[in-house]
């Protein structure tokens, strides 16, 4: 007759396979919270960069008018459409330079994506956002809106501030002073430079903006 | 009858044998499942630390174009240029005005370095050098080092 396996020695198999078990899930929740942080971070910053890189090479060939396209910058806080010239292909594959074309960038709180659309085609960028804010550099101080049309001519340069969602179902509002999580100042090629006389207002608005967030 | 002990001893020491292969099994299973995940564990981390660095690149070159572009646009007067304070993240940029960019022209270059994980006494990393072409004008003119 074979014997049995005593309590005690049933009682360390239970407590090896327990802290078996319970180290196989530190590391599986561990490794699925790495993976899951990894494939945000990288969608993140292939999106944000596509984003970007479209603004500054708009940026880099506006013009002031359009024609069919419109007027030359045209946005608000949460969008901003710029007419450039870019490249086109006429017949036979030949290049047709200084074909207008429009850069779209714009912000849909409803579904916290951006959405970019640049002469025929619409990206809806992947990763969640939770706030993009654009404001304008005029000659005079930052504005919340810009329209070329209303003889503005060019802004000196957009600001692109974008927050990304990273705790899914907040509904809460952003504070005023959240870092965001990118940002970058594009200058306009051809537009004016700050009126010397605005630079030290500008300068406060930026110093009491910076107390704000201290 | 000794024949009989002999064989109870050897039965014995079989079935020993196979509780002492049992325990040497699971030992070396745990050691097998401790190199592993060790192992992916520290390829994760450096994963991860990879991304993050990725992601300081990306702050720090947002950091450069952005105050080159501020230059560009006359938001930075002469007497700015320089180092700035390190920011929240631990980014501090300092902007110079080089020389060679032609008749009317500078070339500015912002040098991002990170004081986040700066050692006392260390200097700090640099993590992002950007360059750009700005217009020269009063104000602006080639920076000492």
């Amino acid at each position: 007759m074979t014997r049995g396996f005593s309590l005690l020695e049933a009682l360390v198999g239970v407590a090896i396979a327990s802290a078996f078990l319970g180290a196989i899930a530190i590391f599986t929740t561990n490794l699925g919270d790495s993976r899951a942080r990894l494939a945000r971070s990288s969608r993140e910053i292939v999106c944000i960069e596509s984003v970007f890189g479209a603004i500054e090479r708009a940026c880099a060939s506006a013009v002031v008018s359009g024609g069919q396209q419109g007027a030359g910058i045209v946005g608000n806080e949460t969008s901003v459409r710029i007419v450039c010239s870019t490249i086109g292909l006429g017949r036979d594959g030949q290049q047709i330079f200084s074909e207008l074309g429009a850069t779209a960038v714009s912000f849909d709180p409803g579904s916290r994506r951006i959405s970019l659309r640049r002469g025929g085609s619409l990206d809806m960028i992947g990763a969640p956002v939770r706030e993009m804010r654009v404001r304008y550099l005029a000659v005079d101080g930052w504005q919340d809106a810009f329209d070329t049309a209303e003889g503005a001519g060019f802004p000196v340069g957009i600001e692109v501030s974008v927050w990304f969602d990273r705790a899914s179902g907040t509904e809460d509002e952003l504070p005023a002073d959240a870092v965001p999580d990118r940002s970058r100042f594009f200058r306009v090629m051809g537009a004016p430079r700050v009126d010397p006389l605005a630079i030290r207002r500008i300068d406060r608005e930026r110093e009491a903006a910076r107390e704000e967030q201290r | 009858m000794n024949d009989r002990r002999d064989g109870r001893k050897s039965q014995t020491g079989a079935r020993s044998r196979r509780r002492g292969g049992i325990l040497l099994e699971l030992l070396l299973a745990i050691a097998l499942f401790a190199a592993a995940a060790s192992f992916t564990t520290s390829a994760m981390r450096s994963a991860v630390d990879g991304i993050r660095r990725t992601e300081l690149r990306a702050r720090a070159f947002d950091l450069a174009a952005t105050r080159l572009a501020e230059l560009d646009a006359g938001l930075i007067a002469a007497s700015d240029l320089g180092e700035d304070r390190p920011r929240a993240d631990g980014l501090s940029v300092r902007v110079e005005i080089l020389p060679g960019a032609g008749v009317g022209l500078s070339r500015a270059r912002a040098t991002v370095r990170d004081f986040s994980d700066a050692v006392e006494g260390a200097e700090p990393t640099i993590v992002a050098v950007h360059e750009r072409v700005v217009e020269q004008r009063e104000g602006v003119r080639e920076s000492r080092r």
